[in-house]
């Protein structure tokens, strides 16, 4: 049976390797501990800092901790080995295991309970309840007393919820607003694991955790949440470490109680540069400012420039798309002269174009985006990625906007032209490119740059897709400090900052482009004379200036 | 006489059921400056642009050198690009600079190399007094200067007659002067060209020829000094007496 444990697991497996025990060399046994560093506060990565308790990761540039190297740190230093730290994903812990990458699973992994052999637990992530601290429900010693209720739960805990009376179940939404509706009073309870609870009320002094474990009033569908370490089946190490636990678990009181492990845990807390919690808000808006840019200076600038490429390449090939529909769209047709056949491609190529354009200027990015990547996969099984499909999807949006810019902006040029060039035996080919489009290009420049700052905002609604944009950004920064109104200010900056360098380099390539101001009058030997005497515009002109 | 190179035979057309020329007849040959005069709506600009098929004619034929060119085997461009024409609004590349404008349909339509189109476009800007300002766009020029342009444009690509469609219209009385004489000098050096004009001491001066139109027909043909000095019919008399008049 696969079981998936969110909490897990361990073992030591500490293949004694006999052979090189004959090499009378003292050095201490190395055990590979796997962690996941991504199961907050369990384990994490992070650049290294001046924090000397981070555990470097042996397959990674960067340095782990959390409450498992908490643990493994301290196993180390009492059973006598010398630790490394392997990070895996959480569904290749059981593979490690057995080809032998690592002895010791610890929290995270999926496993299958039948193949491995578990320690005690070393942590208790149990089912508990937040509430604000001095509220209506901050007595309640069982569920019965949270009767009415109005109550966040993650998913797992959902038929926790369920068991409270009259209760109002509220949908879930990101943690950081759900603590803020308990605050404010807008929620009254949210069931959450212990670890999690642990750390808001380390940062949120206005919420108190309820824990009912161990009485009558606990939630009859709530487990203990036991966490322990895994080895293949059969591994020698596993009693000195389940010793070992015990006496972390047991402490001073020798009562095993979760006190002592939540000490251990308040320290993973309290030391993580990345967890949500680990860093109470600042005291001022000016403050907190200070804090993102600080903490979160970088990732801006890559969801910025996340949202600039894809703006920038968006409208690049929109403006080809849109340049090819409105060529195509102007084709003049010559009753007389064009074959019956070309005249009918052209009127069914035409009319599928006005399809395209229609479709894509009447429904939202937003719907075209999960349309496009979703249905692309369903039905004719093309997995995109989601650089491309949001490539695809920036450009064809603004293709279908450029499609009638372009088309209105050749119309806009004055018939005259193409008579002119007609009157010279230029085809339409040539005065399109020469004559005709080079015009229309100067003429829908402002509306170019009008699609672009369009698309620099609208990439926001890209995170449908999984694109970390500038809007993704955000809301990731805000939700971890939680200071929603000054990380908007910050992104705010941000997107106007870009949308206005755009604005000033579109005006100046509009100005290049179009620059009628003046000109060198060409001066040879041969005009030397008339050229010097010359000065248009601004000279008042003289008979002699006409012949 | 040679042959003519330009042959309107029952020329007619329509817009809708607006009748703008009817059973047009005539003949230019090379080395004749035909201009052709009536008063406005006459239907002078629409027979030129027929000629030059930026109308396609409703009936009737046009024959180039023997060949009608109305048929649609005639590959329109191949054959503009050996009319010239001259415009009332100039219709100058306002994307391109003067020489440019001169040099575009000598590259793209005639295959001449750069240089050669370049020596050739200086040739004629320097005919009509343009070559200090080949590096000018078409607007920062005064109208005079323009026309005088497009004159070298349509020069330049060595076409076998010219077309003018009313080329001083547009123009202040004081810029006409220019024009005229630069299309007087061409006329002297033995061009065929076909003129739509207001401008009646110029017609009478430079012309070999004067086709006076009126409601879309051809009402009285002849030289200069038939026309001018004795008009027969009575339309052509009324019209002259209004313009020499003023």
């Amino acid at each position: 049976m696969i079981k998936k444990l969110s909490a897990i697991v361990l073992v030591a497996l500490l293949v004694f390797s006999f052979s090189l025990g004959i090499l009378a060399n003292e050095t201490a046994e190395t055990v590979k501990f796997g962690i996941t560093a991504d199961n907050l506060p369990f384990s994490w990565e992070q650049d290294k800092d001046n924090n000397a308790k981070l555990v470097k990761i042996s397959n990674s540039e960067k340095y782990a901790y959390g409450y498992d190297v908490i643990v493994a740190s301290r196993l180390a230093d009492k059973c006598d080995f010398s630790l490394e730290l392997v990070k895996l994903d959480s569904d290749e812990g059981l593979k490690a295991l057995e080809n032998g990458t690592v002895d010791v699973l610890m929290s995270g992994f999926e496993l299958d309970t039948e193949k491995v052999d578990l320690s005690k637990p070393y942590y208790y992530n149990n089912t508990v309840t937040l509430v604000k601290a001095g509220g209506n429900f901050a007595a309640a010693t069982a569920v019965g007393d949270l009767a009415g209720a109005a109550v966040y739960a993650i998913p797992e805990y959902a038929d926790c919820a369920l068991e409270i009376k009259d209760v109002t179940v509220k949908e879930f939404a990101e943690m950081s607003e759900m603590l803020d509706a308990i605050v404010s009073g807008e929620c009254d309870a949210a069931i959450v694991d212990r670890a999690y609870a642990k750390a808001a009320v380390a940062n949120y002094s206005e919420l108190a955790m309820l824990d009912f474990y161990g009485t009558d009033g606990n939630y009859s569908s709530a487990d203990d949440g036991a966490i322990c370490l895994a080895t293949v089946k059969g591994n020698l190490l596993l009693e000195s470490f389940n010793s070992e636990i015990e006496k972390l678990s047991l402490g001073m009181n020798k009562e095993f109680t979760f006190k002592n492990f939540d000490s251990s845990m308040h320290a993973a807390i309290t030391l993580n540069p990345d967890f949500i919690y680990q860093e109470v808000k600042g005291s001022s808006f000016i403050d907190n400012i200070v804090k993102l840019i600080d903490r979160f200076g970088t990732t801006y600038l890559t969801g910025a420039g996340t949202t600039l490429l894809i703006s920038i390449v968006g409208t690049f090939f929109g403006c080809v798309i849109g340049f090819l529909v409105g060529i195509v769209q102007t084709i003049p047709v010559d009753k007389k002269r064009d074959s019956i056949f070309k005249r009918v491609v052209l009127a069914i190529v035409r009319a599928i174009l006005r399809a395209y354009v229609e479709i894509f200027r009447g429904t939202p990015m937003i719907v075209q985006a999960v349309f496009i990547y979703y249905g692309a996969r369903m039905v004719f099984g093309i997995q995109m990625g989601m650089w491309t499909a949001a490539f695809f999807i920036v450009s064809i949006n603004t293709g279908a906007y450029m499609a009638e810019t372009v088309r209105g902006g050749i119309m806009s040029i004055d018939v005259g032209q193409t008579e002119g060039a007609k009157a010279i035996g230029m085809t339409h080919v040539q005065t399109m490119i020469h004559v005709i489009l080079p015009q229309t290009f100067r003429v829908i420049i402002p509306q170019i740059g009008n699609n672009y700052i369009i698309n620099i905002k609208d990439t926001s609604v890209l995170s449908v897709i999984s694109i970390s944009d500038l809007f993704f950004t955000h809301k990731a920064a805000a939700g971890a400090l939680y200071t929603f109104f000054e990380s908007a200010t910050i992104v705010m900056a941000i997107y106007l900052t870009m949308t206005m360098v755009t604005s000033v380099l579109l005006r100046k390539l509009e100005k290049t482009l179009g620059d009628n101001g003046h000109y060198d009058l060409a001066t040879t030997d041969t005009l030397a004379l008339t050229s010097g005497t010359y000065n248009f515009p601004d000279k008042k002109k003289t008979k002699e200036d006409f012949r | 006489m040679s042959a003519p190179i330009l042959e309107i035979k029952h020329l007619s057309k329509s817009f809708g059921t607006h009748k703008v020329l009817t059973d047009i007849d005539f003949n230019v040959h090379s080395g004749d400056v035909t201009t052709i005069i009536g008063a406005s709506g006459s239907g002078k600009s629409t027979l030129l642009r027929c000629i030059n098929l930026l109308e396609e004619p409703t009936s009737g034929a046009i024959l180039y050198n023997g060949r009608d060119i109305t048929d649609k085997k005639v590959n329109p461009a191949t054959y503009r690009s050996k009319v010239g024409m001259v415009f009332q609004s100039f219709n100058l590349f306002n994307n391109m600079s003067v020489l440019k404008n001169c040099m575009i349909g000598q590259m793209k339509v005639l295959k001449r190399s750069k240089e050669e189109a370049e020596a050739n476009a200086m040739k004629f800007l320097t005919h009509v007094g343009m070559d200090p300002y080949i590096n000018a766009k078409p607007a920062q020029l005064s109208g005079g200067m323009k026309q005088r342009v497009a004159i070298a444009r349509a020069l330049a690509m060595d076409p076998e007659i010219l077309l003018f469609d009313e080329p001083t219209s547009a123009l202040d009385p004081q810029m006409v002067g220019e024009v005229l004489s630069v299309m007087r000098d061409l006329a002297k050096s033995g061009m065929t060209m076909l003129i739509v004009t207001h401008e009646m001491a110029f017609a009478r001066d430079v012309s070999s020829r004067v086709v006076f139109m009126k409601d879309g027909v051809i009402c009285e043909d002849g030289t200069p000094e038939q026309l001018f000095g004795n008009p027969k019919e009575e339309a052509t008399k009324e019209f002259l007496a209004r313009f020499m008049n003023h």
